[in-house]
């Protein structure tokens, strides 16, 4: 028999959603994340932002989108289970609206500060952004 | 939710040092001094680890309002979880020392060097700020950011230091 000591650990990927009247901006992130641009620590977040930003997959104006697409094909190739019913119902009252659409992937591989949101669980919401990190479960 | 109504002084005896509110919140709103110390990584969890001694207590409004994060929301939570583990979840040695362990140990630097093994340098450098702290906290970090040296910047950042105590 083997023993393995010290650390077994597998990596993951993560996906997220975020709904947006206005194009998503470094600005409007800050506003919904609750952070003012010149905090001593905006720093964690505007890596935050840029994880988000690189990461994402598919990028959807619902104000010049073809209305015939049902919304299930927009998401087809995804991994099974990166999307769940809940992140589909806000995408279609995102296309009921003519909003804006994004959905991507953060890593456990990347950045430490990419591999800390891809493993926290949350969802957000203000006047402009909706944001679904929900699916960020280990 | 205030210092006051989490924090009461019979389980939090540095309180006492306050006899009211209004002195509380005037030692809050003086400028804020802090000093910290990366251990390195602790071999039983495998983090990064802490000692911060700070010159006052912070409430959690003057800690949030520091870092410029709003309450209720996302950066707000992360910062009060913060607080939480930083002001109320981590040992406080100094407290510690003082109320329990100097009838044990006569000295605050052998107490630390006994009770948590603390290289030499480690002990001189907090027993140098015993006298400028009002705390001085043994924290061990929950949050995946705060490893690495990206964690000791973080923390200097959010304490605003520029130089040591």
């Amino acid at each position: 028999m083997k023993i393995r000591t010290g650390f077994v650990s597998n990596s993951s990927s993560t996906s997220f959603l975020i709904i947006a009247k206005e194009e998503l901006n470094q600005a409007n992130f800050f506003e919904l994340m609750g952070i003012d641009t010149d905090s001593p620590i905006a720093d964690l977040f505007e890596q935050f932002y840029q994880a988000v930003i690189q990461n994402v997959n598919i990028k959807i104006d619902f104000e010049v989108n073809d209305e015939q697409v049902p919304v299930e094909a927009l998401f087809e190739g995804q991994r099974r289970g990166d999307i769940s019913s809940h992140m589909l119902n806000k995408v279609k009252e995102a296309k009921h609206q003519g909003l804006k659409v994004y959905f991507g992937m953060l890593s456990s591989e990347e950045s430490l500060i990419e591999s800390f949101f891809c493993t926290d669980s949350f969802e957000v919401e203000n006047e402009k952004i909706y944001f679904n990190g929900l699916e960020c479960v280990w | 939710m205030s210092i006051f109504s989490r924090l009461t002084k019979s389980w939090h005896p540095i309180l006492a040092k306050f006899s009211s509110k209004e002195k509380l919140i005037s030692a809050v709103n003086s400028s804020i001094e802090a000093i910290i110390l990366p251990l390195g990584r602790d071999s039983s969890t495998w983090n990064d680890s802490y000692l911060i001694g700070i010159n006052t207590l912070i409430d959690e409004a003057t800690f949030l309002s520091k870092a410029k994060v709003k309450s209720g929301t996302y950066a707000g939570e992360l910062l009060t979880n913060l607080y939480n583990e930083i002001f109320i979840q981590s040992l406080e040695l100094k407290r510690d020392y003082l109320d329990y362990y100097s009838l044990e140990y006569d000295s605050f630097d052998k107490y630390i060097r006994k009770q948590f093994l603390f290289t030499p340098e480690i002990v001189s450098a907090v027993n140098n700020q015993f006298g400028k702290c009002c705390q001085i906290i043994y924290f061990h970090p929950n949050y995946y950011f705060l490893q690495e040296g990206y964690g000791v910047e973080f923390l200097k950042k959010l304490f605003d230091i520029k130089g040591n105590l």
